[in-house]
């Protein structure tokens, strides 16, 4: 086992490990070196537990050794984007204010969840600061380059997360998706990114940016490995009282889609598509026989009621701060914050209830489709230093229109999945899988489907199998 | 529209330290966040009642209502101070 012989899947991992072909602390070696090699470039760990990452391990086999039952992922190494507590380590959220915070008492609910599965902590990862951003260009860690072409962004504000998976760091990571922090990099960047139902999964111990937005939710190589983070992660937790008391559900990973009515959308998400953007819908609608179109209506307005409400609400979290601290924001954030702050009540109360006529709308909409298509993103990974782009032939901001396909949807919290799809020649895009609320399965269905006939997959960047 | 008056009350209100280049800045600013609020205003959604979450949740807090408590005597029994069936508190008023 070296670490060139990675990456694997977590799947793939957990096999091996069974089997006996290379052991766990030959694993976290392997993976800590390969952390070590790519990430002066990559820039995707801002913390790595190479110590505790080795006695976990260890530990790992000696259970194996002595027969004890081991979790369903049991020596597969994770990561996490830094704004998620690790005990004993500080929380950064990207920012430098939280610096001179203590370490946290306690793991996050989601990081706890894995390690009882069995995985392994390796370390936290880059974001954007506090989470407001769609490109990880963060001022004070600088920016985190896309695996698939250094000169451009990976995405964001997960964009730690979805980089370290792309390149083959670690086969798992979590991130956090308010307006499309999982979706967005996890399109720019070519990999699986899982953001569930709003209150889904526990967000106890997650730094929160807009809470009636804030979603986690995993990033991976493959569906198995999506579908198997989400299982274990679920469950009802007293931290978090938006989390939901529904029973965890099994994924069925059969990939079986009869009865399945699948309808692409059209109105605002079919604005705007750039060439490739346009193509990998295409294959995935053809793959999967879409024949149908739905419009959520007024889509439009709710990008522009989800800024209003994640201005606001951003805002008033960091109040404190932005009064005494502001000197210490990264510029490219403290505007947006600063100025939504100072965003009257009757604003945010009117995006609210238009939130509620939205939602209403959408849900008679799925009375008559259970998946629903959409682009992530209108156009590939624009470069690093690039600020505007170009969007149904008008020249628009890049950091805000990243997020033109994902922000209607996760403002009335659906659950969604973003999958891969690599045109020949061309930088990874990623594809949305739009159910109604809680029906994760059907996502999973249509993607496992979707991977076996191989429209979508996640092969290795270049500039990774070069070094 | 926004006025830099506007500006300048509301971050006064937040406690805000804005420079005057920042005054004039946010006020453009919030002038671009109006546009998007006039998008929402354009629909009717006067009868709607505002929600405050992604997707209503019911679990989250207990209905704020009236109970009688029957145990009367465990309450007065926990107080630190007590005459007949009163709390007994300090005195606060007058001499």
């Amino acid at each position: 086992m070296t670490a060139s012989t990675l990456p694997l899947t977590a799947a793939e991992i957990t096999t091996h490990l069974q089997q006996g072909d290379f052991t766990a602390q030959e694993l976290v070696t392997a993976t800590l070196e390969r952390i070590q090699t790519h990430n002066d470039r990559l820039n995707c760990f801002t913390t790595v537990l190479a110590e505790e990452a080795m006695k976990v391990a260890a530990e790992t086999d000696r259970r194996r050794l002595a027969g004890e039952s081991m979790g369903p992922l049991a020596g597969v190494p994770f990561a996490v984007k830094n704004l998620f507590d690790i005990a004993g380590t500080v929380t950064l959220a990207g920012s430098k204010i939280n610096q001179t915070n203590p370490p946290a008492t306690q793991d996050a609910t989601a990081v706890a969840r894995l390690k009882a599965a069995g995985a392994i902590l390796v370390g936290a990862l880059n974001m954007d600061e506090y989470a407001y951003g769609f490109v990880t260009v963060n001022n004070h860690y600088g920016a985190t380059p896309n695996p698939h072409d250094p000169t451009r962004i990976s995405g964001g504000s997960s964009g730690g997360s979805a980089a370290a998976v792309s390149a083959g760091l670690v086969p798992l990571t979590l991130g956090s998706d308010t307006n499309g922090s999982i979706r967005v990099p996890a399109a720019l960047c070519g990999v699986y990114g899982l953001k569930p139902t709003y209150g889904r999964l526990s967000r106890a111990g997650a730094f929160l940016f807009s809470s009636s937005l804030d979603h986690i939710g995993p990033f991976g190589r493959s569906v198995e490995d999506i579908a198997n983070a989400f299982h274990v992660l679920q469950g009802s937790d007293d931290r978090d009282p938006i989390c939901t008391d529904r029973p965890a559900t099994v994924p069925n990973l059969s990939g079986e889609m009869d009865g399945i009515r699948v309808a692409v959308a059209t109105g605002h998400f079919s604005r705007g598509l750039a060439p490739t953007v346009a193509q990998a819908l295409e294959k995935v609608t053809t793959a999967l026989n879409a024949t149908r179109t739905v419009t959520l209506p007024e889509a439009a307005r709710a990008r522009a009621a989800a800024y209003l409400i994640t201005a606001s609400e951003g805002s008033q979290l960091h109040l404190s701060r932005l009064q005494n601290q502001l000197d210490e924001f990264d510029p490219a954030t403290c505007d947006r914050f600063l100025a939504g702050a100072l965003i009257p009540s009757s604003w945010y109360i009117q995006a609210q209830r238009f939130r509620r006529w939205y939602r209403d709308q959408v849900r008679e909409l799925f009375k008559t489709v259970d998946l629903i298509l959409a682009p992530t993103t209108p156009c590939p990974a624009p470069f690093i230093d690039q600020t505007t782009m170009d969007l149904e032939g008008e020249t628009v901001l890049v950091r805000p229109h990243l997020g033109f396909y994902t922000q209607p949807l996760s403002f009335i919290g659906l659950p969604v999945l973003s999958v891969p799809i690599h045109l020949p020649g061309e930088l990874p895009v990623g594809v949305q899988l739009i159910a109604r609320p809680y029906d994760e399965q059907t996502l999973f269905t249509a993607a496992i489907a979707l991977q076996q006939a191989g429209i979508t997959h996640t092969p290795l960047p270049l500039v990774v199998c070069q070094d | 529209m926004i006025d830099l008056e506007q500006v300048r009350k509301v971050a006064l209100l937040a406690r805000l330290e804005l420079t005057d280049a920042e005054e004039q800045q946010f006020t453009e600013q919030l002038n671009g966040i109006l546009g998007y609020v006039e998008q929402l205003s354009e629909l009717n959604t006067e009868n709607i009642e505002p929600t405050t979450r992604a997707i209503e949740l019911s679990n989250i807090t207990r209905q704020d209502a009236l109970e009688p408590f029957e145990d009367r005597e465990s309450i007065l029994g926990i107080s630190p101070d007590r005459e007949d069936d009163f709390f007994k508190v300090p005195k606060i008023l007058g001499s």
